[in-house]
């Protein structure tokens, strides 16, 4: 009988408790994060929130299209910060939905790895001469190889096309990574914005590559069980350092290279909204965040990059190319079936 | 048309189902061109009989001769008979054309002579127009027709049917009975009839099997059957019999004497030696058809009388049944059968009646 | 008055049986059908009406071929699961009693299973080191793995046709199993060997039931998109995977409910053709 009331009050009680503390935390400083799983995690939220006696509210996403929502939806004024990758920060931008970052207060930015510290040529994180994010985490699209069966390491994606791994090649079912990575191997400089005549080229290319491929995979996990019952040796690796991990975790001889030509990469950052409350606080958050400690373990936990520390998804010396948005992404799509259509 | 020569025995053929014996070492003999009827309630084996014959069942033990040749390990499609069935089994996907031709087809024929024979054949059985029909745009009689064509067309020496009229009404019965009976006197193939009915098997039979639990009760004629039970089953399996119970009496030639409660009764048994031999003293039981009493008596000494109460009148038709109470202390319900006519017959109930029969029409079955 | 009262309760379980195949099947279709006469600029939906998908369909080079192509795997697949399901229907509608119904519920337990889980195994036992190379090695049929049913269309033809032989063999079961047991003594009693009587009276008879899983097979297939993606490598491309494509990475709705409209019809023919086809001549009067 108690227990039923304990178990029934708790939530109400604790509900209370929130909204107690909402309405007191009026004078106290206050940061409201919207993030995804992994960046703002309880242990460095706890951490954070004792060395600067604020309250830390998150809310977790888990589609780009619902950041948007948030952010869009309140005109920027439900949240003080969010996490977004470099694709989509653009439209913020455009929107007028982020505030620029004062870098002198994220003392931590000039220790970020050298391929990241220099946001001036981080593609897409400035605006007009202002920063309006900075970097945080990210993975590369490289390649996955069998050492067993490619005795040179491969430095590019021409190797995909070398006759001697015909039919040992797994490629991703997806025209708008597809048309963008073949493009670096032809030394396209823009591969998010292809002319008609770079497309055809690309098609042509790409029409070549299927016949050294033995499939078309879609999830990291039918990645690794077609690699497990066939004789693949190379795997254009979409989930970048995740799909690594399980492969090596499955006993697989493999390793991981970004092509010289440049590899595909995703980079999330952190951006203040238009609306935000405390500027100081929104950008302490982000120095607190870039500690090299934290970094490590955002990387071991994830397996994603971090941009302090060094990790397997990118040497210091590699050229990574974030992923923008593409020219026409349905005419891709449609470019991507004629090529699967092809015989 | 009926000729002395066997076509196809059976020699103490039993058959068991699991533990369930159905027959019991049954011998029968079919002559050649006959027209055979098996006779008996439901379960008595005489459909076992007839499939096992077809070689849809084989027998557990004893053996099946085919002009003196054993047969029971020849296959369904090797035995030279042909089987109409109870629900005719035509082929719902064939023609009437088809489905009387197929065995023909199968054996190869050519196209041509299936055509003829398939046409001889429907003009038999009146169903020349309905070559094109399917099945299932035929009557109940119609379709009866085309399995018994299909049946016949192959020549077989024997045709089995199996209880092939139960699904009509009776008028059709009726029709088909004799229609039946025309065409086997004009193929002169040997029939082999399994019915449960017996007025069926009397019309259409020259020789009736009476079967009971896995038995042969009597192989006879319809006369034979009719007149002269062999068994108390037969006796009470043909209509309403009036059956007396008692102790046999002396004999004295084609004659002998039973004495039952309505005082003794004279009883004729010719050509039944066996009740000739039975002792003085055995239970019997003393036999009449209903239709054999008459009210007035013929004078002669010899006729059988009983005296009794008319007790319930019961208007059938054409006929009318009596039930009468006879005898004296112990009472014996006897049943005559009197022509119906228009202002009643000559009797009321609680009137009293005599009643006479010859002893000619009077068996005896020993119980 | 009562009668009026049942009438009137029974109303809105009336509704309900007309409500639910209008809500959940009727209305989703009109809902494509409706799609398909809308069109997408640049991942924005335009609700002006236009018959420009049904037009690039028919004038697209890739669509048609990939279509016929299409047709014809499902109907191999079709074929190939009468083949394999026939003698097994065959064999279980020859069976007596309880056993029969025993081995054919064991028969369609697979279709319990996760049809990806299922896919995934078939893979694996397919795969160019599965099982069936393996076995093949260690027997010494062949020195190297053999190639042509690793990722193209035999792979999809094989793991379609396994995955689809359940729907062959009920079908063809039941047809089997109604066709009475007199009809076959009376072919035999005719003196047809037991070939004939399979091919001139239980065939014949069990064809409304092959016809019925041929279309059923063929509908099954043509819509699956999911097993030629999985094993159909990069030749195994089919008209399932350029719809789900539209919907899953070309964002271009209209254009995937066009074909998807387009599949319906052919679908609705498939399933006209079979009726027509597998219907029981001798059934009616």
């Amino acid at each position: 009988m108690f227990g039923k009331w304990v178990k029934r009050g708790l939530p109400v009680m604790a509900s209370v408790c929130v909204l107690m503390s909402m309405a007191a935390g009026a004078d106290a400083k206050e940061l409201r994060v919207l993030a995804w799983q992994g960046y703002a995690d309880d242990d460095w939220v706890k951490e954070f929130e004792a060395k600067t006696g604020a309250d830390v509210s998150v809310v977790f996403i888990g589609t780009d299209d619902e950041i948007w929502a948030k952010i869009k939806g309140s005109e920027g004024k439900d949240f003080d910060l969010f996490a977004v990758n470099t694709a989509q920060l653009q439209r913020y931008i455009d929107a007028g939905l982020t505030t620029p970052i004062d870098v002198e207060k994220v003392p931590n930015q000039k220790t970020q790895l050298p391929i990241f510290n220099d946001l001036a040529k981080v593609k897409g994180v400035m605006r007009d001469g202002k920063v309006h994010a900075i970097p945080f985490c990210f993975d590369s699209i490289g390649l996955i190889y069998d050492t067993n069966k490619v005795k040179t390491p491969p430095t590019s994606m021409d190797v995909l096309w070398d006759p001697q791994y015909k039919g040992k090649v797994l490629a991703y079912d997806n025209g708008e990574h597809n048309f963008s990575f073949t493009a670096l191997t032809l030394g396209i400089q823009d591969p998010f914005n292809l002319t008609p005549e770079q497309m055809d080229a690309i098609k042509k290319k790409l029409v070549d590559l299927k016949g050294n491929v033995l499939s078309f995979y879609s999830t990291a996990d039918e990645a690794l069980q077609i690699y497990q019952s066939n004789d693949v040796a190379l795997i254009w690796a979409n989930y970048g350092q995740q799909q690594v991990k399980a492969m090596k975790d499955a006993g697989a001889p493999i390793a991981y290279v970004n092509p010289k030509e440049g590899a595909l990469a995703w980079l999330d950052t952190w951006a203040l909204t238009s609306g935000v409350e405390d500027k100081e606080l929104a950008e302490e958050w982000i120095n607190f965040l870039l500690q090299k400690q934290i970094g490590e373990q955002l990387s071991q936990r994830t397996g994603f990059g971090n941009t302090v520390a060094p990790s397997a998804n990118a040497a210091p010396d590699d050229k990574l190319i974030y992923l923008e948005a593409v020219e026409d992404p349905t005419k891709r799509a449609d470019l991507w079936n004629e090529i699967k259509a092809a015989q | 048309m009926t000729t002395e020569r066997l076509l196809l025995e059976l020699k103490a053929v039993s058959k068991s189902f699991g533990q369930t014996e159905v027959l019991q070492r049954i011998d029968l003999a079919v002559r050649d061109g006959e027209f055979i009827t098996i006779l008996g309630p439901s379960g008595s084996g005489k459909t076992t009989i007839l499939r096992m014959i077809g070689g849809f069942e084989s027998p557990s033990s004893g053996e099946i001769l085919l002009d003196g040749a054993d047969i029971s390990a020849l296959p369904i499609n090797k035995r030279p008979f042909n089987t109409v069935f109870q629900d005719y089994a035509l082929f719902p996907h064939m023609t009437v054309a088809a489905n009387v031709g197929y065995g023909l087809k199968v054996r190869g024929v050519k196209n041509a002579e299936i055509e003829t024979r398939v046409g001889e054949a429907l003009q038999l059985v009146a169903l020349r127009d309905f070559a094109g029909r399917f099945p299932a745009q035929l009557s109940g009689g119609q379709r009866q027709r085309v399995a018994l064509a299909r049946a016949i067309i192959c020549r077989p020496r024997l045709i089995l049917l199996d209880e092939p009229l139960a699904a009509l009404d009776v008028e059709l019965r009726r029709q088909m009975q004799s229609f039946l009976k025309d065409i086997q006197r004009e193929i002169k193939t040997t029939f082999l009839f399994v019915t449960h009915d017996q007025e069926e098997a009397i019309a259409m039979a020259d020789r009736i099997c009476v079967m009971n639990s896995g038995h042969i009760q009597q192989l006879g004629s319809a006369h034979e059957v009719y007149y002269r039970p062999a068994s108390e089953f037969v006796a009470r399996f043909f209509g309403d019999n009036n059956l007396v119970e008692g102790r046999l009496g002396p004999s004295s030639g084609d004659r002998r004497r039973i004495e039952t409660p309505l005082g003794a009764l004279v009883c004729a048994i010719d050509g039944q030696p066996h009740l000739a031999a039975a002792p003085e003293g055995a239970a019997a039981y003393a036999v009449f058809r209903p239709e054999a009493l008459s009210l007035a008596s013929t004078g002669s000494s010899e006729e059988n009388r009983a005296h009794g109460l008319v007790t319930g009148l019961h208007f059938a038709g054409a006929h009318t049944l009596t039930s009468i109470r006879a005898g004296g202390h112990e009472p014996v319900n006897l049943r005559l059968r009197l022509p119906s006519k228009v202002e009643g017959v000559a009797l009321r109930a609680g009137e009293a009646a005599d009643l006479y029969w010859r002893p000619s029409e009077c068996r005896l079955v020993l119980k | 008055m009562s009668a009026v009262l049942r009438q009137s309760g029974a109303w809105p379980a009336r509704i309900a049986v007309f409500a639910y195949p209008l809500a959940f099947i009727l209305f989703p279709l009109a809902a494509f059908l409706a799609y398909s006469f809308f069109w997408t600029e640049h991942g924005t939906m335009s609700y002006a009406l236009t018959l420009g998908n049904y037009q690039r369909f028919f004038t697209d080079p890739v669509f048609l071929p990939v279509l016929w192509q299409t047709c014809v795997l499902c109907f191999e697949v079709a074929i190939l699961t009468i083949l394999a399901g026939y003698p097994v229907a065959y064999f279980l509608a020859g069976l007596k009693g309880r056993k029969r119904y025993v081995l054919l519920m064991l028969m369609l337990v697979p279709l319990l299973m996760s049809y990806v889980i299922k896919i995934y195994a078939i893979r694996s036992i397919l795969g160019g080191n599965g099982v069936l190379n393996r076995t093949l090695i260690w027997l010494g049929v062949i020195d190297d793995p053999l190639t042509f049913f690793v990722f193209n269309l035999n792979a999809v033809l094989l793991t379609l046709t396994v995955l689809l032989i359940p729907f062959a063999v009920l079908p063809i079961f039941l047809s089997l199993e109604r066709i009475p047991r007199n009809l076959i003594d009376a072919s035999a009693d005719l003196g047809a060997s037991a070939a004939q009587t399979f091919l001139r009276v239980i065939l014949p008879l069990s064809l409304p039931g092959v016809v019925t899983a041929l279309t059923f097979v063929f509908v099954l297939a043509i819509g699956d998109f999911l097993t030629p993606q999985m094993v159909g490598g990069q030749s195994g491309f089919t008209f399932g995977r350029i719809i789900y494509s539209q919907f899953g990475t070309a964002f271009n709705w209209p254009f995937g409910a066009a074909l998807s409209v387009i599949l319906a019809i052919m679908v609705i023919g498939a399933i006209a053709i079979g009726t027509v086809f597998g219907r029981d001549r001798s059934a009616g009067r």
